[in-house]
């Protein structure tokens, strides 16, 4: 993350978001917002079960009689090496999602128009403080700048709730000449296959 | 679409004028007599079946793509553009018209380097490349029998349809753009191209202002004359104390190439706003007392026409009508477990798609016309 979010409850796991240069902005908080509830199974103690992958951990990561099919006795890796047991995450429930146009700023608020992208919900005009934005927010802030908008509840790992809006800048990358050229040449050729002059 | 079940057919010799707006968003759509029709623009309620025009043809049971003859528009700002690829998807039969300026090859590599896609906002930019999409499907389409596009250009004096073998006769004209907004918009076209966003937040591309392409038409159905402001402004000449004569208004009340017949109708130019006004088109392209329709617009804390507008256009014509108010509706979320998130937010909507509905003989200029007003539409002087 790039830190362009204003969250005003948060209640999110920390390092719960991919590698920030991987994805977008909209991307990571796509992510973070939508990420469904990941049932794992419980692991449990590797003490006497019979399921899961690392059923036949030992305290120590020593070696345990194990027949397999073949005949050959199953490794156990150490403790140290044993993935992490996975518990419930924390999830978002969306109530409302909008899409968002900068239309208007002010000297310490934007107006900006927000389209429903989940229901039937009307086309809304609203004023947005600078104080819901974060630094990187701000810097981003321009007259038809695009953002999400998202209203829900983030429940905890332990499935305290939330109430969260969530305001997140899209970002484009840095457009280079070569785009550009290449813009140009795609509008030649749909005016050749129109067959209007260039 | 909400509809008083007493709408009937306009009768081949009536003209009708329909002005859609439903407070952020323009359509017209004209009955020319004979069952044909003509679009200018559009506009839709949001999450609608169709764009205005389509969705009130297919209520009164027109079929777009046989009667509607031509789709013209006007310019490329988001609120008289959207739907406008549906509209020429459905109106399958119809000559497309738009100044040169919107198929430029400038414009056209604007759009092609904001492809990216959004999920909410039908931008210009999509509904561009929605028009583009179907004349390239046209071309390939050789059940068409055309050889062309089925695409016509507007531009400043030029007549872009004449039906004079039936009655009424039914003749459409373009006043604007000329030659110096047409060469304006190419320059601002590539300044926008190689300025474009660098690291920035993802912005919607947006049309420059004033609205140098903005394609105004006369229309004289038999003995009846519209004029079809669009959002045309005035633009200020390089020293900036005079209005640019080669440009704009000023341009068209100067031309001694267009029709002169005066109109009685005017769909006000620019929602009403004094950018988009010029005495000389009351006194000049106006006949006395005439018939002023316009559409709101309501961005953000923009909301037009203002007092002095409304107070303006109500001394200079005879009868005046909005499409919906200016001031915007309360907007109380259906979720109470989002109010909160709109706490201090002043949230407001569209109060709706408002229509106005005129309509009268296009052969006899005796008879008066007859105004319905729908949902949200009201006298100016009310609003």
């Amino acid at each position: 993350m790039t830190g362009n979010t204003a969250v005003l409850h948060q209640f999110f796991e920390p390092g719960s978001i991919g590698d920030p240069d991987e994805c977008t902005d909209s991307d990571a908080a796509e992510e973070r917002l939508t990420a469904p509830f990941v049932a794992v199974p419980e692991v449990g103690s590797s003490r006497g079960k019979s399921s899961g992958a690392w059923t036949n951990f030992t305290p120590s990561g020593s070696e345990e009689a194990s027949p397999t099919a073949g005949g050959t006795r199953a490794v156990t890796p150490p403790a140290y090496l044993r993935r992490p047991q996975a518990g419930p995450r924390a999830h978002f429930i969306p109530l409302e999602k909008r899409e968002g146009v900068v239309l208007e700023i002010g000297d310490e608020e934007f107006e900006a128009r927000l389209v429903d992208i989940l229901g039937e919900e009307p086309d809304v005009t609203a004023t947005f403080s600078f104080s819901d934005l974060s630094d990187d927010g701000l810097r981003l802030l321009k007259v038809g700048a695009v953002f999400y908008w998202n209203v829900g509840y983030s429940v905890s790992p332990f499935g305290q709730r939330s109430r969260v809006a969530d305001l997140v800048f899209r970002r484009l990358p840095a457009r280079s000449s070569s785009d550009v050229a290449s813009a140009i040449k795609r509008a030649e050729q749909i005016r050749d296959e129109l067959g209007l002059d260039n | 679409m909400n509809l008083d079940s007493t709408i009937s057919l306009p009768s081949s010799e009536d003209v009708e004028l329909h002005v859609f707006g439903p407070g952020y968003g323009e359509s017209l759509l004209i009955h020319t007599g004979q069952g044909r029709w003509l679009i200018v623009d559009s506009c839709r309620k949001a999450k609608a079946a169709a764009p205005a025009a389509i969705e009130w043809l297919e209520h009164i049971g027109v079929d777009p793509s046989q009667a509607v003859t031509h789709i013209i528009a006007t310019h490329w700002h988001d609120d008289h553009i959207r739907g406008l690829g549906e509209t020429l998807e459905r109106c399958t039969n119809a000559t497309f018209v738009c100044s040169n300026a919107l198929l430029s090859k400038e414009l056209l590599a604007l759009t092609e380097d904001a492809a990216q896609p959004l999920m909410g906002h039908a931008s210009g930019v999509d509904e561009i490349r929605r028009v583009v999409a179907e004349l390239r499907r046209r071309k390939k389409d050789q059940s068409r029998k055309l050889v062309g596009l089925g695409l016509e250009y507007a531009s400043a004096d030029k007549r872009l349809h004449l039906q004079d073998q039936v009655v009424p006769t039914c003749e459409v004209w373009s006043l604007s753009p000329s030659s110096a907004e047409f060469e304006l918009s190419l320059r601002e076209f590539a300044r926008m191209l190689r300025e474009g966003p660098r690291n920035a937040a993802k912005p919607v591309v947006r049309p420059p202002k004033p609205n140098d392409t903005a394609v105004v038409l006369w229309v004289k159905v038999g003995e009846r004359v519209l004029l079809l402001g669009a959002d045309l402004e005035e633009r200020r000449s390089n020293s900036a104390s005079t209005p640019a004569v080669d440009c704009g208004w000023t341009a068209i009340v100067s031309s001694n190439a267009k029709p002169n017949a005066p109109a009685e109708v005017f769909k006000v130019a620019h929602h009403g706003s004094q950018t988009g006004h010029n005495e000389e088109i009351w006194t000049r392209l106006l006949g006395s007392d005439p018939l002023a329709l316009l559409t709101p617009f309501r961005n953000g804390k923009c909301l037009l026409p203002n007092n002095h507008d409304k107070a303006r256009i109500l001394q200079l014509s005879g009868e005046a009508y909005i499409s919906s108010p200016v001031s915007a509706k309360r907007y109380k979320p259906k979720e109470r477990t989002v109010s909160w998130a709109y706490e201090g937010k002043q949230p407001t909507i569209s109060r709706g798609m408002g229509h106005i509905y005129a309509r009268t003989s296009a052969v006899d200029s005796t008879k008066n016309w007859e105004i319905q007003l729908f949902e949200g539409a009201l006298p100016l002087a009310n609003a």
